[in-house]
């Protein structure tokens, strides 16, 4: 989950990380974790165990001197340090989706949460909004295109 | 499909987040392989999830930094807390490959110690130097009392015998 590789020679780096290195990693993405953290586990306590627990986790280790987008490779360690937490504290996942769920909010906005912080997988999602798994797909597009004019 | 209607699909998002099973994995890896600018719209993608992602950052409380740095150096620390658990086994590897043992070598030629040693340094410097003064005083001293000495003892020799002439 991850492993994070892009065809065309992208590989994480394997190299030790030194506590510097963690921290200078801590330094730049540490808020961004913290508010993923935070919107998949809202108790502050928990999600700053969770921050300190990715911060110093060997998986970091992977992304010092990564050749790809760091950022992105911290968005889903967050995500997935805090769903795993999330499980760990509050029970199995996924959660089941309520009938109607779709109608509460926004068809995007349901489904990206849905999918990224109740890790429900897009084949699910798809089956209980009785969605075709390709219109579940464009509401995670339509999500962040409507993110990105807001 | 189109180049365009995969890249509006949803399903770069999708696999840019970790959201997709392995077999739309391997199809995102296939196209990005076979059309170049699937995979620069992958980039561009990245660096505007970056920016949307930062926008939500919430800065966490300071204290963080102090508990992950201190649990860092720990795991660092760590491989060398248990040294009997590894039976030296002398092999012929050279020394880079094996870890597990404390590099002893210490390049720093400083040392460290209490800091009250810097007052009682500072107290006996000042006193060598008062007992170097009153050393050197005594000396002198002692100088000029055995040079009046001497001289007295050789005016009492010359008086002397003009005492006792009739």
């Amino acid at each position: 989950m991850n492993e994070w590789e892009r065809p065309g020679g992208r590989v994480a780096s394997q190299a030790i990380a030194k506590p510097a290195e963690q921290l200078a990693l801590y330094d730049r993405y540490g808020s961004m974790a913290y508010g993923i953290i935070l919107q998949i586990l809202p108790q502050a306590q928990q999600a700053q165990e969770v921050l300190v627990d990715m911060f110093s986790s060997p998986e970091l280790q992977q992304y010092v001197n990564y050749p790809g987008n760091t950022a992105v490779a911290i968005v889903r360690l967050a995500r997935a340090k805090a769903l795993e937490a999330k499980a760990r504290l509050q029970g199995p996942l996924p959660q089941p989706i309520e009938p109607g769920t779709a109608a509460k909010g926004s068809l995007p906005e349901v489904v990206f949460e849905l999918a990224f912080r109740q890790s429900c997988s897009i084949d699910t999602i798809a089956e209980k909004l009785q969605l075709q798994k390709a219109d579940v797909l464009k509401a995670i597009h339509d999500y962040f295109v409507s993110f990105r004019q807001a | 499909m189109k180049t365009e209607d995969y890249i509006s699909s949803g399903l770069l998002e999708a696999y840019v987040l970790g959201l997709v099973s392995d077999q739309d994995k391997r199809e995102v890896e296939h196209m990005v392989a076979t059309h170049p600018e699937i995979g620069l719209y992958l980039d561009k993608l990245e660096v505007k999830l970056e920016s949307q992602f930062l926008q939500g950052a919430v800065p966490p409380p300071p204290a963080l930094r102090e508990r992950i740095e201190l649990r860092a150096t720990q795991q660092e620390v760590k491989p060398y807390e248990a040294p009997y658990q590894h039976q030296y086994q002398p092999t012929d590897e050279p020394a880079a490959d094996r870890s597990g043992y404390v590099d002893v070598q210490v390049s720093n030629t400083h040392i460290q110690v209490h800091k009250y040693w810097r007052p009682a340094f500072i107290a006996v410097f000042i006193l060598s130097k008062i007992f170097l003064v009153f050393g050197l005083y005594y000396y002198f001293k002692a100088q000029t009392q055995e040079q009046e000495i001497n001289r007295l003892t050789k005016q009492v020799h010359q008086t002397a015998p003009r005492a006792g002439t009739p």
